[in-house]
């Protein structure tokens, strides 16, 4: 009995990991709501706004780029916060990248970071704004592709 | 405890469990499946030899993590090792390969690829074909540079400590953390691979040389990527 309940499971370990990463992926871009490559991505929650932007364009995996973020409350510009983003990638448990950013001027934060590249092939990510650093939840999140 | 340490703890706990099986199980199954055809050995004999082989890979992120810190660049050293990691991989793939023959009991069938100078494949069987459980550490040590989302996540970490030691006890903690899963994960493929025999161990060695020419062929599209 033993060695009949030992052909499935060793099968599904062996045979269950990587190889569904193409579904995944497919499934992924679904997901995405911000084309990062076309310009900065708006979002509002309440009475706040945040314009979400990574430079240089094209956004590429393992190159060092600049992350901005501005953020208003009811149209006035919030210079008092202690931002975060946090990358994390939706199709796969990647932990999490944080990126701080600091106030350049009116309300807009930014920070240098790295979107790294996974091996299996998936290209979403997704970018949360977290506007403390010890909020749980962020403020705002973005799913982009990065080629 | 640092903060930093604690993320990279918890990144490696959480991680084990829902990132490593999945990407790195195979790598751990193919040394259970391949010690059950060694050794008429107790589960604890089966899985020392999947210890060292931690051992060895935390000792590789730990000095990687050291030279992050130390050069306080994630993209600097990383850009580095990109061909060396894409080069691991293959190996990774090539390793599993001989593990997958030597469950099916094909090993042997190997010596004429060896007479043509295939450097890698003869140092591959001589790796696995020893009865030494301490080859594993060695193992670790070059498989620990297999490139790693989840550890590029914790070495970003690392290099933002700015200094070697800080580093060095980040990625340390971060394996630190992996290792649970991953045990687990080897104790149970070594429980029931024990009690796999014949067609049953042949199965699965035929996966795990499907799965090495999964990573042969990833290796080879990540260096096209580069």
């Amino acid at each position: 009995m033993k060695e009949i309940l030992a052909i499935p499971v060793l099968l599904f370990v062996l045979l269950s990991s990587p190889f569904p990463a193409g579904a995944q992926s497919a499934k992924d871009e679904g997901l995405v709501d911000c084309l990062i490559d076309a310009g900065p991505c708006a979002k509002t929650k309440g009475t706040l706004s945040a314009v979400f932007d990574i430079t240089p364009k094209p956004v590429k995996v393992m190159r060092e780029a600049t992350f901005t973020v501005e953020l208003k409350d009811g149209g006035r510009p919030l210079t008092d916060l202690s931002p975060l983003v946090g990358l994390t990638m939706p199709g796969m448990y990647m932990g999490t990248n944080r990126v701080r950013l600091n106030h350049d001027r009116d309300g807009i934060y930014r920070g240098t970071g790295v979107i790294i590249r996974c091996p299996s092939g998936k290209k979403v990510w997704k970018a949360g704004i977290f506007l403390h650093p010890g909020d749980r939840k962020p403020a705002v999140s973005y799913v982009f592709e990065v080629n | 405890m640092e903060a930093g340490y604690v993320f990279a703890l918890t990144t490696g706990l959480l991680g084990g469990f829902g990132h490593c099986i999945g990407m790195c199980g195979p790598l751990i199954a193919g040394p259970a499946l391949h010690a059950s055809t060694q050794m008429n050995a107790g589960l604890w004999a089966r899985m020392f030899p999947q210890f060292l082989y931690h051992a060895g890979r935390i000792t590789t992120y730990a000095v990687v993590g050291a030279c992050m810190g130390m050069a306080g660049s994630f993209v600097n050293v990383a850009g580095g090792l990109a061909g060396i990691q894409n080069s691991v991989m293959i190996i990774a793939g090539l390793i599993m390969v001989f593990m997958g023959l030597g469950i099916v009991g094909l090993l042997g069938g190997t010596k004429r690829l060896e007479q043509h100078n295939v450097f890698v494949l003869g140092m591959a069987k001589k790796l696995l074909a020893g009865t030494s459980p301490l080859r594993y550490f060695p193992l670790g040590l070059v498989l620990g540079l297999l490139p790693c989302g989840l550890s590029y996540t914790v070495f970003i970490a690392a290099a933002g400590t700015g200094a070697p030691g800080a580093g060095m006890l980040t990625m340390l903690s971060f394996g630190a953390g992996t290792v649970p899963a991953l045990a687990l994960f080897g104790a149970l493929v070594a429980y029931f691979s024990s009690r796999a025999r014949g067609v049953v161990q042949k199965t699965g060695g035929m996966a795990v040389i499907a799965m090495g020419l999964f990573y042969i062929i990833k290796g080879i599209r990540l260096y096209a990527e580069m």
